[in-house]
């Protein structure tokens, strides 16, 4: 609700399809907060922080160990935080994903994310960033 | 012709899953996606729309998170959840639920349709009846 909330213009349509007022919230969620299975970034200054948040669906009591790897759209770095960690069955994880352009450049570039679980899993994320401007 | 193959293995994620959320299931079907083809190989998008031989490794612009792998999907091992706080694990059911975001990706993977990635949100309210399709194209 945050992040259609904080589209401009949309309290009308929103209190219309949902009959919720968005006086209600009083943070917005930009869009490349909100927790989607992949990252686009349409404007990249300097640097960037992205949260992104993971839950482990395991139904029995087990301990999955995870292992971040990344490859880096071109003119970006990518940084994730934590790059290796363990979660419970039913955890929730908090990533902190930091994007820092290189280059002035204006053609979309792409990466990926990539979480591998000790257990065989492994959770593939897109990345896209099309602007970039060096600071 | 993806929408319909996406739309039931969705359906088998919701009947393994049955407390997932929306955005769980569209999670455990992106972050599962295969990104190379049947020859092992990467991807490739037709750039010309008259000339099939026109190709070039695809970008998540022309195929999303890539080829949707059912066996895969149900066994995500992480899910990315939006909005815990209008739909309880207990309670989702997705026909009394008042909100449901259900977010559909679509592949035009056919060699006569131009390569578009295009996401649909789709808000419905269940009360009132009427479906507001929200379109975005990347």
């Amino acid at each position: 609700m945050k992040f259609l909330c904080g589209i401009n213009g949309s309290s009308p349509v929103v209190l219309n399809y949902t009959g919720e007022s968005c006086s209600a919230y009083n943070s917005s969620l930009a869009a490349s907060d909100l927790n989607l299975p992949s990252v686009t970034i349409a404007k990249l200054v300097g640097t960037q922080t992205v949260i992104r948040w993971v839950t482990n669906i395991a139904t029995t009591a087990t301990n999955e160990t995870y292992t971040i790897g990344w490859m880096a759209p071109d003119s970006v770095s990518v940084k994730v935080s934590p790059a290796k960690f363990t979660i419970r069955n039913g955890q929730t994880k908090v990533l902190s994903l930091v994007f820092r352009a290189i280059k002035n450049v204006s053609m979309a570039s792409f990466g990926r994310i990539g979480l591998f679980g000790d257990r065989g899993h492994v959770v593939n994320i897109p990345v896209a960033v099309i602007y970039k401007i060096a600071v | 012709m993806s929408a319909p193959h996406v739309t039931g293995i969705a359906a088998l994620i919701r009947q393994k899953f049955p407390h997932f959320t929306p955005a769980a299931i569209g999670s455990a079907l992106s972050t599962t996606a295969s990104l190379s083809d049947r020859k092992g190989e990467h991807i490739m998008a037709q750039r010309a729309v008259l000339n099939p031989d026109s190709q070039s490794p695809a970008t998540p612009f022309d195929m999303g998170s890539g080829f949707v792998n059912a066996t895969a999907a149900l066994d995500p091992g992480l899910i990315f959840d939006i909005g815990k706080r209008f739909l309880e694990p207990s309670k989702v059911n997705l026909l009394n639920n008042p909100i449901s975001i259900i977010r559909h990706r679509v592949h035009f993977l056919e060699q006569t349709q131009s390569p578009e990635a295009q996401i649909f949100f789709y808000l419905g309210h269940m009360k009132k009846e009427k479906p507001l399709l929200l379109k975005t194209t990347f």
